[in-house]
């Protein structure tokens, strides 16, 4: 496993530090966008320009998510002239951008990054704060959130959950609680 | 591992660290005092109603009956405003869970560099910049992230609370990015509530007393003079905060910026969020987009593995253990301990203004009395807007 040697230099830490952020970039006031420089943690895993692929699509669509202009305004004021509540059986713009984010990242998720072990999280679980790349290993139970106990912190839902979607979905159990725990011990 | 079956969903909300109440099962979210919100709640409807009782029949018959029906929509509206802001999430950061701050803490430490021992490390600031202008970002001790640009913590709800502008007792919750234009609205609309029934408990009066004299008319209406006396004592306060927000709005400032000073002019610090334009300042937060809440406070939490956020025991049954990914948390993550270093120069800036507005200073948060004093958020912003 190819999983802590670059952050041998870190020592001892190398094992909480397996997971890679990458934080919000103000340059351009607090409109959310993310860093695009490389870190060097995922050079093993992937190459730069996917990466920088990945970060710059997210943050485009981010940035259509807040842009400014006359179709913000016009929903603006049309809520506001309703005192609000038409957002009770209207989605706002931002919330349909968000759907298209969270599509995004599943594809990006299924097709590029976990076939080489990285599993993307979606800012929105982190609080719009920081891009993660979790290392997944193949073994099911190593880093997997699902199985390390955090309460599910890492990942929201366990279909994201790439090292445990073949299991799980073969099983079709995915999702019950039993079905977890009965992969938990046919799999330890 | 015991596999019980818990039939109960465990909801985010429930799990949240801040000091919030939440109702309707986390739809609603307010910070814990709510004494003065119901004060507020109690003026704005009692008002009302003696305005409905006293003034509307009389004025709807001798001078026009659309009096009461706009009455009516400045009313709910007021009151749709007031509830959007005290119960809707004001834009609370999460805090950060242990691997995002044990990864913070190791690039602090990076930066750092070795700290011989006994001496105090530097202070945790980040600098960015900003639309080509410096800003320091603050770590934050109790949500272990560094707190982003115009984020403040406050010490009531014990929350990061982005584009933090005032913790408000009268609306019950703290007022940040993601309420400050229903606040707005609020007090925007309540200002032409309260000068609407004052002139029309005016008129009603004058109208009486051409009938059958000014006594006679105060004796036939009582609750007139109640509603005279509360109108004309919120008046010049709703009034005059509806004027200092209009102005911060114009800027695109917080009070919580203002009353810091961050922009005052010196250094030559400006603004960097500012569009210098009044116009796109304005329409950018009451019309920009409308920012959706990051807490997800309804999503149900994954109960099986039981949400200890400090140490994730790897479940018994698994022989993996020695990898090392799940061999955990044993990095150092400092206490929930604020250094007292750290968070006094940051006090000491605003003592010059003597306003007891709740921002930043954590190491009171356990001691700040509830609702410290009430008037301070309105008192503060009069003066302030007074100096203007």
């Amino acid at each position: 496993m190819a999983e802590t040697h670059s952050l041998q230099d870190l020592g001892q830490q190398a094992a909480v530090a397996a997971k890679v952020f990458i934080q919000r970039d103000y340059t351009n006031g607090t409109v959310c966008q993310f860093q695009t420089k490389f870190p060097s943690e995922l050079e093993t895993r992937i190459d730069k320009t996917q990466f920088e692929e990945t970060v710059r699509t997210l943050n485009n669509l981010y940035a259509e998510a807040e842009k400014l202009g006359g179709q913000s305004y016009l929903e603006g004021c049309l809520a506001c002239l309703t005192a609000y509540t038409v957002f009770l059986c209207m989605e706002t713009h931002y919330e349909k951008v968000l759907k298209k984010i969270a599509k995004y990242i599943q594809e990006q998720n299924d097709k590029i990054y976990a076939p080489r072990g990285l599993l993307l999280t979606d800012p929105i679980e982190r609080g719009l704060r920081v891009v993660s790349f979790h290392p997944q290993d193949t073994k099911p139970w190593s880093s997997c959130c699902c199985c390390c106990g955090c309460g599910g912190c890492c990942c929201s839902s366990f279909t994201r959950c790439s090292c445990f979607r073949g299991h799980l979905l073969s099983i079709k159990v995915m999702g019950s609680r039993w079905g977890r725990r009965l992969l938990g011990f046919g799999s330890g | 591992m015991s596999a019980v079956m818990i039939t109960r969903k465990v909801r985010k909300w429930e799990k949240l660290p801040g000091k919030n109440t939440f109702c309707c099962d986390g739809r609603v979210m307010m910070a814990r005092q709510k004494g003065v919100f119901y004060l507020t709640l109690f003026l704005i409807v009692g008002t009302c109603a003696l305005f409905f009782a006293f003034e509307c029949p009389y004025l709807a018959v001798h001078l026009s009956p659309t009096i009461p029906v706009f009455a009516v929509v400045l009313f709910l509206f007021v009151m749709a405003m007031l509830l959007r802001t005290s119960f809707s999430d004001p834009g609370v950061l999460p805090r950060a869970l242990p691997e995002e701050a044990s990864f913070i803490e190791m690039e602090i430490e990076a930066a750092n560099g070795n700290v011989p021992a006994g001496q105090r490390p530097p202070p945790r600031i980040r600098n960015v910049q900003i639309n080509n202008q410096i800003v320091k970002l603050k770590y934050c001790y109790t949500c272990k992230i560094f707190r982003p640009p115009r984020a403040s913590h406050c010490s009531i709800c014990d929350n990061c609370v982005d584009r933090f502008d005032h913790h408000c007792p009268w609306v019950g919750n703290c007022v940040g990015k993601r309420n400050y234009r229903f606040f707005y609205l609020f007090t925007l609309s309540l200002s032409l509530l309260t000068i609407y029934i004052f002139t029309f408990d005016i008129v009603h009066v004058v109208m009486r007393s051409v009938d059958s004299g000014f006594l006679n008319a105060l004796k036939e209406t009582p609750g007139t003079v109640l509603e005279v006396l509360v109108c004309f004592f919120t008046l010049w306060s709703v009034v005059g905060l509806t004027g200092f927000h209009t102005y911060l709005i114009s800027l695109n400032q917080t009070t919580n910026e203002d009353i810091k000073g961050s922009w005052s002019g010196k250094n030559r610090v400006q603004n960097p969020y500012s569009h210098k334009n009044i116009m796109k300042n304005c329409s950018e937060i009451l019309c920009g987009p409308t920012y959706p809440s990051v807490l997800d406070r309804r999503g149900v939490m994954q109960q099986d593995d039981s949400p200890s956020l400090t140490t994730a025991a790897t479940p018994s049954s698994t022989s993996d253990s020695t990898v090392p990914q799940t061999t955990k948390p044993t990095a150092p993550l400092i206490p929930n301990e604020h250094t007292p270093d750290d968070a006094k120069p940051s006090i000491a800036t605003s003592t010059e203004i003597s306003t007891s507005l709740t921002e930043e200073s954590e190491s009171t948060a356990h001691k700040v009395p509830p609702l410290a004093s009430p008037e301070t958020d309105v008192e503060a912003s009069i003066a302030k807007a007074a100096a203007h």
